[in-house]
C-alpha cells in the first residue's frame, strides 16, 4: 500500500454486493444456475488491482461466504485462496486474453471451486451430489462476458486504482 | 505470495478437515454467525418492503374477505377446541388409569424465516430467533401443518433449521393408523420423504398419516410428518419402497414455530 490508493471503497462495496447476491433468494430451479458472484468479483479485482487484492482478501471473502451459506467452514475460503494464487501468478497473461477466453478460464476456476465444495461436504458427511451442481460453472463463465465491461465502466467512473 | 497461500490455504484446509469433529468448533460457529445477521437483514429488505407495501394498498374488500375467512376459521377452530378439551381430559384420565406419565403441553415460540439456503442441494432455513430467545441445537421446528425440521446451528440472533427433506436428515416416525414404526429419510427433494427398511410384507398403504414417534428423543411424539403417497413392492427386493409427502409447507412457510417440549421431570 505504498503508492496512494484511490476509490478502494468501491472494491469493498462490490465485494459486499457479491456476497449479498450469493445469499439472496432465487426462485426454484434458477437457484441451480446461480453464478458465483463472489468469484467473479474477486477475479475482476485480482486482475485489475493485483498489488492490492490478493490471497488474503479472497480468503476473507471465502470465510464470510462459508458463514453466510452455513456450509463447512473453510470450503469457500480454501477454494478462493487457491484461485487467488492461480490468478496472481498468471495475471499478466490473463489480462491479454480475449473476453471469451477469460470466460472459459473462469468456468474452469468455478469448476475447481465446485469440486472443492463437494469434496469438503463429502468428508463432513453432508453432501447430496446432483449433476446440476456443476451448472454454476457455465453461468459464471457466461456472466463474466457482461460483468467485466460493466464493472470496468464503474472502475473508471470512480477512478479506482 | 506462495507463503500467503500456504498460510491461509493451510488454515482453511485445517478448518475443513476439523469440520464439526472437535467440540470447540460449535461455539466458534455461534460467534461467527453474528457476522451473518446484517447480511441476512439486508437480503430480507425487499420482501419486507413488499410486505408492508401490500399491507398499505390492500383494498377494503380484500380486508373484509380476509376478516370473514378468519372469523369462519376461528369459529371452526373453536368448535374443534371444545372437542379437544374434552378429549384431553379423557386422555389424562386414561393415562392415569394406565399409570403412565402425563405428557405436558408443548410451548411454542413463533419465528420468522429470514433466509433460505442459497444452495438448492441443501434444505435449510434461517429463522430470526437465536440463543437470546432460548433456541437450542436440536430443537424441533414445526409449522401450522406439520413437522418442519430441527435447529442445527444457533447464533445469538438467528438460527439455522435443517428441514426434514434434506438428504442428511432422518427421523423416527410412526404410522398413525397402526403404530408401525419406520425411519423417514430426506431425499433432497423438497416434496418427498423416503421410508427406509420397511419390510415388503408390512401393512402400509397410500394415504397413511405418518406422525413423529418420539423415539430417538429429539422430536416430541405425535406431530404430523407426512402422508404416504406411494408404496411399491418388488417381490425381488427385501424391502418395500415407500415414499411420503411432507405435511409441513416446507417451501412456503414464512412463519414457523420453535417447540419447547416440557419433558416431565423424574420426580
Amino acid at each position: 500500500m505504498e503508492s496512494h490508493a484511490h476509490g478502494l471503497w468501491f472494491v469493498v462495496v462490490s465485494l459486499l454486493a457479491a456476497l449479498l447476491l450469493s445469499i439472496s433468494p432465487l426462485s426454484g430451479d434458477w437457484a441451480w444456475a446461480r453464478p458465483d458472484f463472489v468469484l467473479l468479483m474477486l477475479v475482476y479485482w485480482l486482475l485489475a488491482l493485483p498489488e492490492r487484492i490478493g490471497v488474503f482478501v479472497s480468503w476473507l471473502c471465502g470465510i464470510v461466504l462459508d458463514i453466510l451459506q452455513g456450509v463447512v467452514l473453510g470450503q469457500n475460503a480454501f477454494a478462493l485462496a487457491v484461485i487467488a494464487y492461480i490468478i496472481q501468478v498468471s495475471y499478466q497473461r490473463l489480462r491479454m486474453f480475449s473476453l471469451r477466453k477469460q470466460a472459459a478460464f473462469i468456468s474452469f476456476l468455478e469448476l475447481f471451486h465446485i469440486l472443492v465444495d463437494q469434496w469438503a461436504q463429502n468428508i463432513n458427511g453432508v453432501a447430496h451430489t446432483h449433476w446440476l451442481v456443476f451448472l454454476p460453472a457455465l453461468s459464471t463463465g457466461l456472466l463474466w462476458l457482461f460483468l467485466r465491461p460493466i464493472v470496468g465502466w464503474f472502475q473508471r467512473l470512480f477512478a479506482v486504482y | 505470495m506462495g507463503g500467503r497461500l500456504l498460510l491461509f490455504g493451510g488454515v482453511a484446509l485445517a478448518l475443513i478437515l476439523i469440520g464439526q469433529r472437535l467440540d470447540f468448533m460449535a461455539p466458534v460457529r455461534t460467534q461467527l454467525s453474528l457476522v451473518a445477521a446484517p447480511f441476512y437483514w439486508v437480503v430480507d429488505v425487499p420482501s419486507r418492503v413488499v410486505g408492508q407495501f401490500s399491507d398499505v394498498i390492500s383494498s377494503r374488500r380484500e380486508l373484509m374477505a380476509d376478516n370473514e375467512r378468519l372469523r369462519a376459521e376461528s369459529l371452526i377452530l373453536n368448535a374443534k377446541l371444545q372437542k379437544y378439551i374434552e378429549l384431553r381430559a379423557e386422555n389424562v384420565r386414561l393415562r392415569e388409569l394406565m399409570n403412565s406419565a402425563e405428557r405436558l403441553n408443548d410451548t411454542v415460540v413463533v419465528a420468522e424465516v429470514v433466509a433460505v439456503a442459497s444452495d438448492p442441494n441443501r434444505h435449510q432455513l434461517v429463522v430470526d430467533k437465536g440463543s437470546r430467545d432460548g433456541a437450542f441445537v436440536g430443537q424441533p421446528v414445526i409449522d401450522a401443518t406439520g413437522l418442519l425440521g430441527q435447529i442445527t446451528e444457533v447464533g445469538l440472533l438467528q438460527s439455522r433449521v435443517l428441514l426434514i427433506t434434506d438428504s442428511a436428515h432422518a427421523l423416527p416416525v410412526r404410522v398413525s393408523r397402526n403404530g408401525l414404526r419406520a425411519i423417514a429419510e430426506g431425499t433432497g427433494l423438497i416434496d418427498e420423504l423416503a421410508l427406509t427398511h420397511v419390510a415388503a410384507t408390512t401393512d402400509i398403504q397410500v394415504g397413511d398419516l405418518l406422525v413423529s414417534s418420539g423415539l430417538g428423543g429429539r422430536f416430541p411424539g405425535g406431530y404430523p410428518v407426512g402422508e404416504v403417497i406411494e408404496v411399491s413392492i418388488d417381490p425381488g427386493q427385501p424391502f418395500a419402497e415407500v415414499r411420503a409427502r411432507p405435511m409441513a409447507k416446507l417451501d412456503r412457510s414464512r412463519n414457523v414455530l420453535l417447540v419447547f417440549s416440557e419433558q416431565k421431570s423424574e420426580e
